[in-house]
């Protein structure tokens, strides 16, 4: 049973002070562990009163395990000043650290104890060596040059950089040796194999022809000087790099074919196989413009099909908004749907995947499954598909904040940025037809203390416990880490899709994942691949393995093959090697027909 | 209730709703509506222009509010600034504060569907999809047949997931007028919905022929044609997409938007300087926003009420009918022309505008009683009535509206409804004098003077005021009258005269049943009084003469006759100077008596009118000249035509004339016989 009694604030405040418990069994339950595990990030806008637009659009965060001991460190995306030449005292809200911010690198000093582990972060930024002092705005944590190590692509307004993984705790600056130093504004990318040659290449969405010199001075109808919309500036295109192995890039964006769409207002993206045709699709979400699902046809080219799939527009056949993208199964028939966060006064959207292989098709069931009418005051960025409650259906997060005062609430001396929006989650309940809805969870679940203005949201299992956990950055305010204290009803299984590399292995991205069980449809899953908002989630995947047991595992790689492996131990997390998994041919393999 | 009270800032208008709570909203009125605080608004960083825009209209709520609001007129007027200032938070996006205000002017004016309508589209904007159904199916009983709410009811319930609602408000917008369109690409975005492609298809195909315009739709075609599996027609569709969507009349949506593109502002200036009184700078703003914005059907109507309140009813009328132009179906435009109209007397033209606004509204209830008065004054009676029992349908316990309906049954000839309606009044509403008197005069009418005369008895008996006791006394004593009792009627009379010593019938009544009495003096005496009290009453006049004339007062009688024909427009001149011909052809005071005078008045008469009246006192001066030859002619050619015209009743008069014309005799006196 679930439980979504206002109570539920009182239990997060009590076990903040008092360290994590354990919840009843399904019982949603985060506590806002920030403090506890030394997480003291705080993002800076660097805000002047200017109203500089991409003062409201960052940032993001990463959880990846950047020194492979088997747990989630985290990285943070910072912002800076904008304008004014530096003068830091020109700013709304000082900034009272080392000049200048920087983006932090915390690692997980994950501590077992009795009572579960203990998150330990650690900011080792100064020892890392990463220097990542631009305007941030997303960040990427993938392996991109296949030496087992994870390494860092960092999007800005301005120059995105590329922090290569040394092995030894330290990064370096690769970013023009790669060639991955897009100059316009970046604000997410995905770490995805594009030519199925189990390499990641890089897919850059880029927002807008933003500079301070094409600042403008935006007003409400009310004539009330607030933060423009993106209409007011030039869409600026996204970007193809493809990797040649070892971590150089090159520009594909036209011979890819990206550049015969009209440019849109990039915030987000996911890399998935959404039409069931084995390779890697790139979803891309645009701010008030129709969203772009690039299908790819295996021999380089991709081609745009977000309006003929349905996958572009809302069901009034409006575009909207769009920040956020999530990627995954809500309904249990085996291939990825689409939820997308949007601008208050706009709903969030669910597009159900009704592809069949290489023939993508989506349909808005907002309304269909209750998804509409709690987002329409909010305006949300991060998202994602994530089993709350451990009942093996995927819920929704989706973390919020307003990005005009006219939606948020008008600014004062005292509150000079009042654009602070609860958080939300969404749990997937049976709707009684044979279907599936979502039913808003407890108010305040993921807001932690109190709401904040927030951004980027990166799930994963930070404290190795078989649940998802999430970090949730805010504008302007601090980085929250919530631990999902939610009681399973059995044992969990914990996969890590990985290749080879030459040194070690290195996290897969991209790859669906379906467990197989006993008298029950499989879990489907993706590992990798991105989506949420300027942010990157945990590599790996984790479910319930309590109820139907599990007959099998099978993985589904980025170049379109096939492996499948014995149901592995419970309660741990265990690496699904490719190339170490029975190989299944097409015909016999359970991906959906 | 306290009157005015001193605060800062919006806080006031929450205070002063405070009152209203406590104080009930009229004094004597139980089940006053509960009004909702309205939040305060921040316009600290709004423009200047929008902000006194705002804290204007915000000054004329504050100061109603502060008034109070005692009375039904109070109450409409607040729920008018309420409406206002609701739509004006709307125009500005500032939602909460324009959903307290649009439910106040809800709660203070529960059949203006407007202020529904808004609420709905508030509370729709707010994501509150449940209270913009309540809204909307309110603001639908008041307007069954509103093509815009019925689309957003569709379009509501669609995103509440309701689909069975949802495709019944678009099936009843189907048949509504400017939804087509929109009626069916609703109905085809349920049938997606429901994953019943082929019907989705089939509907958006209608509502493209419908509007071929609205482009969008081919969007909705091709994901049509692609769920049914037709890839090559879903790229055809999707090759003719474009941005423009399916629209559907909303002509309040319309002005809202019209609102925020300045119109409002200017406006509300004129507004507020009509609320000043200080009507030429309001007649000055609305006629910019004409000049700015001719399309604006709000400007116009705007222009029209000031020109109305400055008395200037013919332009009024003008500018009212140029914004109707624009929007025909604006039922507050319709209602306000009607008024006009009714106003200026001009009631088919009224009757023609109310019934088109109660065609739009048939919940609209003042335009029912508004329509039934256009009827009523046209003769229209029983239209009326059935106007009324339009409005009654809407209001069961108005009484107002059931004596009107009475009254119309009666003048429409339906006297026992009348009857019954009226005796349902005294046994709903009790003992009433009017409707008593009422019923007397239905009595009479119905000629059955003993139900008559018992219900007049009965007023006299309750003792009722002097006017009314004066009406029952004067009824009484036409009904003696009319049963030659007329001395019976004499107290009557002269107690109606004494208790309304300015009532002119029952003098002239009087002076009638005095004179039947033969108490000529007396009568003329009564005639005179009638006469004084109207000095433009011919029939008074002529009742005195005649009276006069009766008592042997011949030479006073020429000499009030000469000086009657020298007033200006005596109506009844033609009566007079024949009167004055016969006096001077056939008095028997021989120093009155003119006989070549008389000839020459008479043939004067005949040969302006060729009367029977004009022959006959031709030939009258004739035989009083001694020409009694002439008057044989006359004569007998006044009784052929009398004959050709079956005047049976003047023949015996006009044969015995002739037999003495025959006989050499002239007639004497004949106002005797």
């Amino acid at each position: 049973m679930r439980t979504r009694a206002a109570g539920i604030a009182v239990s997060v405040a009590s076990v903040v002070l008092s360290g994590p418990a354990r919840a009843g069994e399904n019982e949603v339950l985060f506590t806002d562990a920030t403090r506890s595990a030394g997480l003291d990030f705080r993002h800076w806008n660097g805000m002047s009163g200017h109203l500089y637009y991409p003062e409201v659009v960052g940032a993001g965060a990463a959880l990846f395990d950047y020194d492979n001991d088997g747990d989630l460190d985290l990285y943070l995306v910072q912002g800076n000043l904008l304008g004014n030449e530096g003068d830091r005292t020109s700013a709304t809200t000082p900034w009272t650290g080392d000049w200048p911010p920087r983006d932090r690198l915390y690692r997980n000093d994950l501590e077992a104890r009795d009572d579960g582990a203990a998150v330990r972060f650690v900011d080792v930024t100064e020892e890392s060596g990463i220097a990542a002092t631009g305007y941030g705005m997303g960040v990427v944590a993938a392996d991109l040059d296949n030496d087992g190590w994870v390494d860092l692509y960092v999007l800005n307004l301005g120059a995105n950089q590329l922090w290569r993984n040394e092995g030894d705790g330290t990064f370096s600056d690769r970013t023009e040796a790669s060639g991955t130093g897009d100059p316009r504004w970046s604000v997410a990318a995905a770490a995805a194999d594009y030519d199925g040659d189990l390499d990641l290449d890089l897919f850059v969405v880029n927002y807008l022809n933003f500079s301070l010199a094409t600042h403008k001075t935006c007003l409400t109808e009310r004539g009330e000087v607030d933060y423009c919309l993106p209409s007011a500036y030039q869409p600026a295109p996204d970007a193809l790099l493809v990797n040649d192995g070892s971590g150089r890039f090159e520009d594909a964006t036209v011979a890819a074919g990206l550049a015969a769409a009209r440019p849109g207002n990039g915030l987000g993206i996911l890399a998935a196989d959404l039409d069931g045709d084995r390779r890697l699709d790139f979803y891309i979400a645009n701010d008030l413009m129709p969203n772009h699902l690039w299908l790819n046809r295996g021999n380089g080219e991709l081609v745009e099909d977000g309006l003929i799939s349905g996958a572009a527009l809302n069901a009034d056949g409006e575009a909207e908004a769009s920040m956020g993208v999530a990627a995954g199964d809500y309904d249990g028939d085996g291939d990825p749907d689409l939820f997308l966060t949007h601008f208050h006064r706009e709903t969030n959207t669910l597009y159900r995947n009704d592809s069949q292989p290489g023939s993508a098709q989506f349909r808005d069931r907002t309304n269909a499954t209750d998804l509409g009418r709690p987002s329409w005051d909010a305006t949300a960025f991060g998202t994602a598909f994530v089993d709350l409650d451990n009942d093996g259906w995927l819920d929704l997060a989706a973390v919020n904040g307003a990005v005009t005062f006219a939606a948020g609430r008008p600014r004062t001396e005292d509150d000079p940025f009042p654009l602070d929006q609860p958080n939300q989650a969404f749990l997937n309940v049976a709707d009684g037809a044979g279907g599936r809805r979502f039913e808003p969870a407890a108010a305040g679940l993921l807001d932690g203390e109190t709401p904040f203005v927030s951004r980027g949201l990166a799930a994963g299992d930070v404290d190795n416990d078989g649940d998802t956990d999430l970090i949730i950055t805010n504008n302007n305010g601090p980085a929250r880490l919530l631990l999902n204290q939610t009681g399973t009803e059995g044992d969990w299984i914990g996969l890590a899709p990985v290749l080879g590399a030459a040194r070690g292995r290195r996290p897969a991205s991209g790859v669906t994942v379906r467990v197989h069980r006993a008298g029950a449809p499989p879990l489907v899953r993706l590992a990798g691949g991105g989506g949420s908002y300027a942010s990157w989630g945990d590599p790996r995947v984790t479910v319930p393995a309590g109820g139907p047991g599990v007959d099998r595992i099978e993985v589904q790689w980025s170049d379109g093959t096939t492996e499948q492996w014995p149901a592995p131990t419970p309660r741990a997390y265990t690496s699904l090697v490719r190339g170490s998994g029975e190989r299944r041919g097409e015909q016999e393999d359970d991906a959906p027909p | 209730m306290t009157k005015s009270l001193r605060l800062h800032d919006g806080a006031l208008i929450l205070a002063l709703l405070a009152q209203f709570a406590a104080a009930g909203l009229h004094a004597q009125d139980a089940a006053a509506p509960t009004l909702v605080p309205v939040p305060e608004v921040d316009l600290r960083g709004v423009d200047e222009a929008v902000r006194d825009q705002i804290d204007q209209q915000r000054g004329l709520l504050e100061e109603a509010l502060a008034r109070g609001a005692e009375t039904d007129a109070d109450a409409e007027q607040l729920g008018l600034l309420f409406g206002d200032a609701g739509q004006l938070y709307l125009v500005y996006d500032l939602l909460p504060a324009a959903r307290a205000c649009l439910t106040n002017a809800a709660a203070l004016q529960p059949r203006n569907f407007r202020w529904r309508y808004l609420l709905g589209s508030a509370a729709e904007h707010l994501g509150e999809l449940e209270e913009a159904v309540e809204a909307y199916d309110l603001a639908r009983a008041l307007r069954p047949d509103d093509p815009a709410t019925a689309i957003r009811l569709g379009r509501v319930h669609l995103e509440l997931g309701g689909y069975e609602e949802a495709r019944g408000h678009y099936q009843r917008a189907l048949a509504l007028p400017g939804s087509a369109a929109a009626a069916h690409f609703g109905l085809g975005r349920v049938a997606f919905e429901t994953e019943d492609p082929t019907t989705a298809l089939q509907h958006f195909r209608t509502a493209l022929g419908e509007q071929p315009r609205a482009d969008s739709l081919h969007y909705h075609i091709a994901l049509a044609h692609r769920a049914l599996g037709d890839d090559a027609a879903m790229r055809a569709a999707m090759e003719l997409r474009g941005e423009a969507p399916v629209a559907f009349a909303d002509p309040i949506a319309a002005e809202i938007k019209e609102s925020a593109t300045g119109i409002g502002a200017q406006l509300l200036l004129g507004r507020v300087a009509l609320a000043a009184n200080a009507f030429e700078t309001a007649e000055e703003r609305f006629r910019e926003a004409v000049r700015d914005y001719p399309e604006s059907a709000a400007a116009k109507r705007s222009l029209a009420a000031a020109l109305e309140g400055m008395g200037r009813r013919a332009e009024a009328a003008m500018w009212y009918q140029e914004a109707l132009n624009l929007n025909p179906n604006d039922v507050g435009l319709l209602f306000r022309t009607g008024l006009l109209y009714n106003s200026e007397g001009r009631y088919q033209a009224a009757a023609e505008r109310l019934r088109r606004a109660v065609e739009i509204e048939p919940s609209f209830g003042p335009g029912w009683v508004e329509l039934a008065r256009s009827l009523g004054e046209t003769g229209d009676h029983l239209e009326a009535a059935e106007a009324l029992t339009r409005a009654l349908e809407l209001a069961p316990d108005d009484r107002n509206l059931r004596f009107h309906r009475a009254g119309n049954y009666r003048l429409g000839g339906r006297r026992e409804l009348a009857l019954r309606e009226f005796e349902s009044l005294l046994a709903d509403f009790g003992f009433d004098r009017e409707i008593v008197l009422l019923l007397g005069r239905i009595e009479q009418e119905l000629g059955r003077p003993a139900s008559a005369a018992r219900r007049f008895e009965q007023l006299v008996e309750a003792g009722a005021d002097p006017p009314l006791l004066s009406q029952a006394h004067f009824e009484l004593g036409n009904i003696r009258t009319r049963q030659e009792r007329y001395e019976e009627a004499l107290p009557h009379y002269q107690r109606a005269i004494a208790a309304n010593p300015t009532l002119k019938e029952a003098y002239f009544n009087l002076g009638t049943a005095l004179g039947r009495l033969g108490m000529f003096t007396e009568a003329a005496l009564a005639a005179r009084r009638a006469l004084e009290l109207d000095p433009g009453d011919s029939r008074a006049r002529a009742a005195e003469v005649t009276a006069l004339l009766l008592a042997g007062e011949d030479a006073r009688v020429r000499l009030m006759l000469e000086q009657t024909l020298e007033l200006p427009d005596q109506g009844g001149s033609g009566f007079f100077a024949v009167l004055l011909a016969e006096v001077l052809a056939a008095s028997e005071d021989d120093s009155v008596r003119d006989e070549a005078l008389a000839l020459n008045l008479a043939r004067d008469l005949f040969q302006r009118a060729q009367t029977p009246a004009h022959g006959a006192v031709v030939a009258l001066a004739h035989a009083a000249t001694g020409d009694f030859e002439q008057a044989v002619v006359w004569q007998q050619r006044l009784i052929d035509n009398l004959e050709r015209a079956g005047a049976a009743a003047a023949l015996p008069d006009a044969r015995e004339r002739l037999e003495a014309y025959e006989a050499g005799r002239p007639i004497r006196a004949p106002w005797r016989r």
